[in-house]
């Protein structure tokens, strides 16, 4: 290796940066000062570290810090470590033999280094050119090292290396795997010795891909240049990161700043040999693991100050490990995820929603379901309600039927009675056709009379039959819109011949408007009848001339009041509250579930129903219900017999 | 030859229609002297137009065929006077022959003119 490797760049002249080195070996000594022996003191190992660049250079600053972490882990003894750089990236502006001497000075009334350490290819190059005048018989360890800055000797009996395959052609391979369709790679790389290093050594290596790439390289140019140029590439390029340094112009340029320059202005993918790279804008590829070699650096090193022989320490030279990829680059640069190799790994994937917003989903979810869970009890409910609102109806129309049988057999004899009359009627009528046939007096006029009053009987009869078969079939809540007054004469029809046959008159004070209620015609009629067949009980003491039922209605705003008032013993003063519970009567035969059911009905149409003594006897029953909105109602009203 | 007399009948009835139809098969054979169909103004037709026969409906308005019958026998006892009804009931027969009625005739059977037939014969 050429002496230029270990020149300190300085473009600001020479002694400029030499405080620092100054400041370095102060610290150094410091150590050394607090690590000096004493009989009550244990014994301190010295390791002395040559880096090859100063600050700035993620693989060398990654490697440095985590050896001297994984070596702490690992030694026995206290460690005291001094740390000089010695590379191009130069913290001197001195020449070589300045910094051999200064490092000399730092150990003169010191015990000698117990091992040195150097840190990439550079120091390595400069520790072995001046090996005999750096503590010669001090074990070297060369580490974070590609193998091709030892190619020049062996190694020495008391050297040994923990080296690297930088396989810079695999990562080219990665970018025309990735990105088939590339034509030229822009190589980024420092200016100087190591610039030329590398582009010769590189050359060499990319000599198989010169059918397929152009190669730029950019180790002539100022930095302004290479950032410039990277905003500007051809269609179909992609830019490699070798190591910077400093450029052209001697400007040394830290990792940190060029890859944020890149990343935020570079008009093609980028590409780097590092594992520390990735996440600073690379796309990724087989990339060396600086955290591996560490700790192999820290292995041997812990060794060697235990006293083993570095022949005895053989470390396999480190090759590039299992690819690696940024997720975020490859959909900058719209390449798939079918393109990267097997095995790849992929980092800094956009977190899902689910990894996210974790707590939020699940905690959203949680809501979710609560809500649903509610949603489904609620729906629960209703359906359970609404069965029991079923069932309460069923229950309503069976008792309803019930009572309604049960009093339409109570009407059995009217109801013989009613039917009698027209057939009656109609019989005497077809006796006469038949006697004045006989008679021979049998006129045209005469028996057409005869056969139409026949047919009118016949019609009429028929009516009684409906009005009472309607009352005693089985009946389902049906509501519509209907006229109340209507069903008072229906009602009043059915009980008709009941109250002649116990004397009672009906006195019926209805409103001369139509009473449009919505609710059901049967149940509705079945209240009527109930109302007077049960003002017609409460008559029976009462003397004949006074036995009366006034029906009326009154018309009010929002509802109708339809009362029914009798001359008869008035509210039983026993079943006082009790009135309209089941079971509850004063009547010798009866049930006591006329009035329960009367009740039931109407609240079932959302009417009210309350029952009180007259001033001067008797009782009235008053049901009140909604009017209905609609003036529409069924057709024709039945005649009232 | 002197045509036989016909009877004559007063018809108390407040079914229309079969008031109607038995004033139509009647007078066939009888003079229908008058019909009323209130119980309160059967006595009164009776006693005025002094019939030979009584046709009395039970279930008359305000005044019940019974008391109706009772009444008439009670002002002429000789009068005949025929209960009417749809109830064909025993007990309805045979009260309706306490209270003086001679007769019963239940409603629809063609009994009706051969029982006034019969009543004036005798």
């Amino acid at each position: 290796m050429s002496r230029p490797l270990l020149r300190i760049v300085n473009k600001t002249g020479p002694g400029r940066r030499f405080p620092r080195l100054v400041l370095t070996g102060l610290l150094a000594v410091l150590h050394l000062l607090s690590a000096a022996p004493s009989g009550a003191q244990p014994a301190v190992r010295q390791v002395l570290i040559l880096q090859s660049f100063d600050r700035g250079t993620f693989p060398v600053d990654h490697f440095t810090s985590d050896f001297r972490v994984e070596l702490d882990k690992r030694a026995t003894e206290h460690v005291n470590v001094v740390q000089v750089v010695v590379g191009p990236r130069g913290s001197v502006a001195a020449p070589d033999q300045a910094i051999v001497d200064y490092i000399r000075s730092l150990f003169v009334d010191h015990p000698k280094p117990d091992l040195i350490v150097t840190a990439a290819g550079p120091a390595a190059v400069f520790a072995r050119k001046y090996r005999q005048q750096l503590f010669p018989d001090t074990p070297i360890l060369f580490a974070s090292v590609d193998r091709r800055f030892l190619d020049e000797a062996p190694l020495g009996d008391n050297e040994t290396a923990v080296a690297v395959d930088n396989q810079f052609s695999g990562t080219i391979e990665t970018i025309l795997r990735l990105l088939p369709e590339t034509r030229q790679v822009f190589m980024v790389m420092g200016s100087g010795p190591l610039g030329r290093f590398w582009r010769r050594e590189l050359e060499s290596q990319f000599g198989r891909f010169r059918d397929r790439l152009t190669f730029v390289w950019s180790n002539d140019l100022s930095i302004q240049e290479v950032l410039r140029r990277c905003t500007s590439l051809p269609e179909h390029s992609a830019i490699l990161y070798i190591s910077f340094g400093a450029d052209a112009a001697g400007t040394s340029f830290p990792d940190e700043r060029l890859f944020a320059e890149l990343r935020d202005t570079a008009n093609a993918p980028l590409f780097a040999g590092q594992s520390v790279y990735l996440g600073s804008g690379i796309v990724g590829g087989s990339l060396l693991s600086i955290d591996d070699m560490s700790r192999d650096t820290a292995d041997a090193a812990a060794r060697l100050l235990h006293g083993a022989a570095p022949k005895s320490i053989n470390v396999p030279v480190r090759l590039p490990g299992q690819p690696a990829f940024d997720w975020r680059e490859l959909q900058r640069w719209g390449i798939p995820d079918s393109r990267l190799p097997p095995g790849s790994i992929v980092r800094y994937r956009a977190p899902s929603l689910w990894s996210a917003y974790r707590s939020t989903v699940l905690s959203a979810m949680g809501v979710l379901a609560i809500q649903s869970l509610l949603i489904i009890g609620l729906l629960y409910q209703r359906r359970a309600r609404r069965r029991a609102e079923l069932e309460s109806r069923n229950n309503l129309a069976l008792a309803a039927d019930a009572s309604r049988r049960l009093t339409m057999s109570a009407l059995t004899s009217s109801i013989a009675h009613e039917l009698g009359q027209p057939l009656s009627s109609m019989i005497h009528n077809a006796q006469a056709g038949r006697m004045m046939i006989t008679a021979d007096r049998a006129t045209l006029d005469t028996m057409g009379e005869i056969l139409s009053d026949i047919e009118t009987e016949g019609v009429q009869a028929t009516q009684i039959i409906d009005r009472h078969r309607t009352m005693l079939r089985g009946h389902q809540l049906d509501t519509k819109p209907i006229d109340l007054h209507v069903v008072i004469h229906e009602s009043l029809a059915l009980v008709a011949h009941e109250m002649g046959t116990r004397q009672i008159e009906a006195t019926v004070n209805l409103s001369s408007r139509p009473c449009i209620i919505t609710g059901d015609e049967v149940l509705l009629q079945q209240v009527m009848v109930n109302l007077f067949m049960n003002a017609m009980d409460a008559m029976t003491e009462t003397p004949p001339a006074r036995r009366r039922v006034t029906i009326s209605t009154e018309l009010r705003a929002a509802d109708v009041a339809v009362s029914v008032r009798d001359a008869g013993s008035g509210l039983p003063a026993q079943i006082d509250g009790a009135l309209f519970a089941p079971f509850v009567t004063t009547k010798a035969h009866g049930l006591g579930i006329g009035l329960t059911i009367t009740q039931t009905i109407v609240e079932a149409h959302r009417g009210t129903i309350d029952a009180r003594d007259n001033p001067d006897g008797g009782a009235t029953f008053t049901v009140t219900l909604r009017r209905s909105g609609t003036q529409e109602i069924r057709s024709g009203p039945a005649s009232v017999a | 030859m002197t045509l036989p007399k016909r009877p004559r009948v007063l018809i108390a009835e407040d079914h229309p229609g079969v008031a109607k139809a038995v004033c139509r098969m009647l007078s066939l054979e009888c003079d229908i002297v008058g019909h009323v169909a209130d119980g309160r103004t059967v006595v009164d037709a009776a006693q005025r137009l002094q019939p030979d026969v009584i046709v009395v409906d039970l279930n008359l308005p305000h005044v019940h065929g019974f008391e109706v019958c009772r009444q008439i026998k009670h002002d002429n006892p000789d009068a005949r006077v025929v209960v009417f009804s749809a109830m064909n009931d025993p007990d309805i027969r045979r009260r309706s022959l306490e209270v003086g009625a001679s007769a019963f005739v239940c409603k629809g059977t063609g009994d009706l003119l051969s029982t006034v037939r019969r009543l004036c014969d005798d």
